[in-house]
């Protein structure tokens, strides 16, 4: 046990301490307010502010812990419940209440229904959130002879492609955001193996597939290519699909096909769609 | 007006001081002065652990100030603009309000940037302290009666934290968060009957729609905000009344509460820990980088990234997604897709699961009654053993759901990562619990709970205790 | 208790605390450091192996010596190699100048390594064989002119997918790498492009112009050089370091500081 001297003296010298911290926040307030002021950045802006507060923090926790009292002291808890009588007037009172009320039954069941009513015809107008989901689920803006269009507008020809190519395409005159993120479209050229590649051989033109990129399990853009292996991969969960077989998924928690888009070739060259996709586009839902 | 005279009947003086004022005008006109007196008085339990809630609590009040100001420079619009800030990798691109406004808080506004960091880390620290807090609880059982009822409006806390935090990352329409709401829109979609019509609701049509971010921004400044705000009062109110738990220790029973007053100390060290969550937030926020929109871009529902997660509390549903083996269930012809499976039971049944575990433990152990004593977690191997488990199970979803990024730093392949997480994560949490269950059982055994007969023998302390009388 | 005992027990304790604290946050640094280090491709100054005597046509030497073995004297094809004659210039001038040929062994990864040959030997080298092959020649790349931000559109269009938005790279499909491109210079950014080495596909000249593939160099120049006004860029991964550092400075500061604020044990 220290003497009364010591400890008088190692509390003054923290009470020194925390003095001292409090003032090193007075500057660091100022600090912050200069930074701030002749924009100095984030970094000298918040390090200004960081030391007011640390300084805050270590200034009244030194405090808190030394000086101010730190005597344990016992407090009662009173019982939590109540007692058995207060429990029965509450109960009693609340029944008096409800016999009184049920005296009228009609009016009581008619409150009843009337609050009930009033709540469900408030939620009506929550139907204005949105439309009702339609076709928009099923069908996108591809349509027999839409030709096949780069990020840039421009019309495609097999040629523009070599193997190993994969690029991403969309109807022609699509403008909307949805409809254009709906019908995204991979145009890979498979070489040779394409016609094999195609579960409808019809669909394949030249040596040219194309898939819907909406990812069958949540949506993503399918959005690599290997070449080596001709496989797509959707960088979100690694689903994983086989463009040599129609494009069925191979790996990851995808488990269904990415739907494929029937190729055509128009009079001058171009590539163009046959009609929409062989089915919905994108992840699943109930009645798909 | 108070009493002129005391109860010998002399007349009373008047203190000059400016408590004194203060606390006679407002006796005057709310008669507190013994409600206050008591709130003074009041003990609260120092052990450390005590503090995650509060941690919780003051991260949420720097996220509601800097969130205050972040949302009078954004612009909560999904109206295509162009850029014309000082960030010259995205001059002339085109882009929503939304995002070039994020853009501009954070290169062309003074101070911008800090604010948004902060309170971005403010949110990442606030959903990692609620489940410290909630480890804490569940090890220590405090959770039991009377406190069962604050563990579920804490439970509706952590899931509306988990709200609002994915509602404010996505608000800022970039690629990497839109790829989020994508997903989210998806999971929506897979709910059977509804989905559909929920997401084109949500949504205001199809994917990606002109509403959401403006609907995510209401939600997410005001209606989730002004839910946690009340339900935390309610907690506090719950904790007040009930009083605060504490551990077994000398002079500690199950009807006392031993610890400091809350004035001046209590107050003082929560204080000081206000401003120790600030400074530690405010240090990440001016020093590390995060959420680099920037570099991301503008969502585009065409664009996509590799190295795509959502922030960390998001992680063990990403997780779940990746590890979920592939197909889906069709039920007298209703398809019920992949995706539900791990985006909409998983998450359904973990909450009920949380919500409900104080009713499954009662069912256990056939306890009722209520307690204010904690458990060290040794004293209960079997609730430890299966919360190890659990947490490890949890934890296994959140390294899944990283694994490109370890596949990429690591040199792994991706798909060997997958296929030995799905075995890990069936296989680790039951290895990690039983190892757990074991260790709390050993460790019992050396150091056997403290004994009411031995408490009373080390009743002599030199320490100075009083006691306080509570009626509050 | 007396007030200087307390302080005493409090320093040990933070210091203690503090110590332990911040060597979890160093090795969860180091661990990404390192990993990222390791990923690091070697610095691109050359070493000298042997100077070809001056008179020798020194690239023909060293296309016999290294390359011939498994593509063939006349690039068609070899004892294990493909036949790259129709690969072009750039192919050429890609896999010498990143290192990634020649290959160290017949089974290592293409990927970016050190050079073993001195910048003259690789400008000898890519000359030679460049006229035993056809395809694409090595690409006028002008990035000065470029608008970097365009390029910035077309890169998330068609590269952050496998690159990342930062360029850091990312998991392709069993244990395949699309590599971070931080020592990509401009030429070897739109080489690439052009003839897709090892599992990246193929931008025809149709698919991206010239003018194109310059933006999208420039804005691969800009990722090498990136500003990170926030602060410590983490590597620019993502959430996935955020989640850490949130854990380990984030929370893990704060539960030291209630440490220090609180009681230690039970029954203090």
């Amino acid at each position: 046990m220290s003497t009364d001297r010591e400890r008088t003296q190692s509390s003054s010298s923290i009470e020194y301490f925390v003095a001292g911290c409090f003032g090193a926040a007075i500057a660091g307030a100022a600090g912050f307010a200069a930074s701030y002021w002749m924009d100095l950045g984030i970094r000298y802006e918040g390090l200004s502010a960081a030391v007011a507060l640390g300084a805050l923090t270590l200034g009244l926790g030194v405090w808190a812990n030394t000086t101010l009292e730190r005597v344990d002291v016992v407090q009662e808890r009173e019982p939590l419940g109540s007692t058995h009588d207060e429990r029965r007037d509450v109960i009693e009172g609340f029944e008096r209440g409800e016999r009184r009320m049920q005296r009228r039954r009609l009016l009581a069941g008619m409150a009843g229904s009337s609050l009930v009513a009033a709540a469900l015809a408030a939620l009506f107008p929550l139907r204005s959130l949105g439309p009702r989901p339609d076709h928009e689920l099923s069908r996108t803006a591809w349509r027999r002879g839409t030709r096949l269009v780069d990020d840039d507008g421009k019309p495609i020809r097999p040629d523009d492609l070599e193997v190993g190519t994969a690029l991403t395409v969309y109807p022609e005159g699509v403008t909307d955001p949805a409809q254009r993120a709906a019908a995204q479209t991979v145009l890979i050229d498979l070489g040779a193996a394409a016609t094999a590649a195609s579960t409808r051989p019809d669909w394949a033109v030249d040596h040219c597939i194309a898939f819907s990129r909406v990812c069958t399990h949540a949506g993503c853009p399918v959005g690599v290519y290997q070449p080596e292996t001709r496989q797509l991969m959707c960088p979100c969960h690694q689903s994983l699909f086989d463009v040599t077989d129609g494009a069925k998924p191979v790996f990851g928690p995808a488990s269904r096909p990415l739907p494929h888009l029937p190729l055509g070739v128009d009079d001058d060259g171009n590539l163009v769609a046959r009609g929409d996709f062989g089915e919905p586009v994108g992840p699943g839902f109930w009645n798909r | 007006m108070g009493r002129r005279t005391d109860d010998e009947g002399r007349p009373r003086r008047r203190r000059r001081t400016l408590s004194g004022r203060l606390v006679r005008g407002i006796d005057d006109r709310l008669g507190a002065a013994s409600f206050t007196s008591k709130v003074l008085g009041k003990v609260f339990p120092d052990h450390f652990s005590f503090l995650f809630g509060e941690v919780v609590l003051y991260s949420f009040i720097v996220l509601v100030a800097t969130g205050v100001y972040l949302s009078l420079f954004f612009d909560p619009s999904s109206h295509k603009v162009l850029y014309h800030g000082s960030y010259v990798p995205l001059q002339g691109q085109s882009m929503s309000a939304a995002y070039a406004s994020a853009v501009d808080l954070s290169f062309d506004v003074r101070a911008g940037l800090l604010f948004r960091q902060v309170h971005h880390w403010a949110a990442l620290v606030f959903m990692a302290a609620i489940v410290a807090h909630v480890a804490r609880l569940f090890f220590t059982g405090a959770f039991r009666k009377p406190r069962d009822l604050n563990w579920y409006l804490g439970s509706t806390l952590l899931l509306l934290g988990l709200a609002n935090g994915f509602a404010g990352y996505s608000l800022l329409d970039d690629l990497l968060s839109g790829t989020g709401l994508r997903i989210m829109w998806s999971v929506i979609l897979s709910i059977p009957f509804v989905g559909p019509s929920l997401a084109f609701f949500a949504f205001g049509g199809a994917f990606p729609g002109e509403q959401i971010i403006s609907r995510l921004f209401i939600v997410h400044v005001l209606i989730v905000p002004a839910a946690i705000a009340a339900i935390i009062g309610a907690h506090l109110a719950i904790v007040w009344r009930q009083k605060h738990t504490q551990f077994r220790g000398p002079r500690a029973t199950e009807d006392n509460v031993v610890g400091s007053r809350l004035w001046p100390a209590y107050a003082a060290r929560s204080i000081a820990l206000l401003f120790g969550v600030a400074t530690v937030l405010v240090l990440l926020g001016a020093f590390i980088q995060i959420n680099p929109i920037w570099l991301y871009g503008p969502y585009d529902p065409t664009a996509a990234t590799t190295a795509a997660q959502p922030d960390w509390y998001m992680g063990w549903l990403e997780g779940a997604l990746r590890l979920m083996p592939p197909g889906h269930a069709v039920i007298f012809g209703v398809t019920i897709p992949n995706l539900f499976f791990p985006a909409v039971l998983l998450p359904g049944v973990s909450f009920v699961l949380l919500y409900a575990w104080p009713v499954i433990e009662r069912r256990i152990t056939k306890d009722r009654d209520c307690h204010n004593l904690l458990d060290r977690p040794r004293d209960r191997p079997w609730r430890t053993g299966l919360g190890a488990g659990v947490f490890t199970f949890y934890t296994v979803l959140f390294v899944a759901g990283g694994n490109d990024v370890l596949a990429s730093e690591l040199g792994l392949s991706v798909n060997a990562m997958v296929i030995a997480l799905r075995v890990i994560l069936i296989v680790l949490p039951v290895l990690v619990g039983l190892g757990v269950w074991k260790w709390c059982r050993d460790l019992r055994r050396a150091d056997p709970p403290p004994d009411p007969e031995t408490d009373a023998a080390l009743e002599r302390s030199d320490v100075p205790v009083t006691v306080g009388d509570d009626t509050s | 208790m007396c007030a200087g005992g307390h302080t005493g027990k409090l320093a040990a304790m933070a210091r203690r605390l503090l110590i332990g604290w911040l060597a979890c946050g160093v090795a969860v640094c180091s661990a990404f450091g390192a990993a990222h280090a390791a990923e690091r491709p070697h610095d691109e100054s050359a070493v000298h192996r042997g100077a070809a005597s001056p008179n020798e046509p020194a690239g023909r030497t060293i296309w016999l010596r290294d390359c011939a073995v498994c593509h063939g004297a006349d690039a068609h094809g070899g004892d294990g190699g493909p036949d790259i004659s129709h690969r072009g210039a750039a192919a050429v001038d890609f896999m010498v100048t990143t290192g990634r040929m020649p290959l160290p062994s017949p089974s290592a990864e293409l990927e970016r390594r050190r050079s073993p040959y001195t910048e003259a030997e690789q400008r000898a080298l890519i000359g030679y064989a460049s006229k035993l092959v056809t395809g694409p020649g090595i690409p006028r790349v002008d990035t000065a002119h470029a608008d970097v931000s365009r390029g910035g559109a077309a890169y998330r269009q068609n590269c952050s997918t496998c690159h990342q938005s930062a360029g850091g790279g990312g998991a392709l499909a069993f244990g395949d790498n699309a590599p971070a491109l931080a020592h990509a210079t401009p030429t070897q950014v739109v080489e690439a492009m052009r003839i897709g080495p090892g599992a990246m596909p193929t931008f025809p000249e149709k698919t991206i112009s010239p003018d194109q593939a310059d933006q999208i160099a420039a804005y691969v120049q800009e990722l090498r050089h990136p500003e990170n006004p926030g602060g410590v860029a983490l590597g620019r991964l993502g959430p996935v370091p955020e989640g850490l550092i949130a854990w380990v400075f984030g929370l893990g500061a704060l539960i030291v500081v209630t440490r220090l604020l609180g009681r230690l044990r039970r029954s203090d």
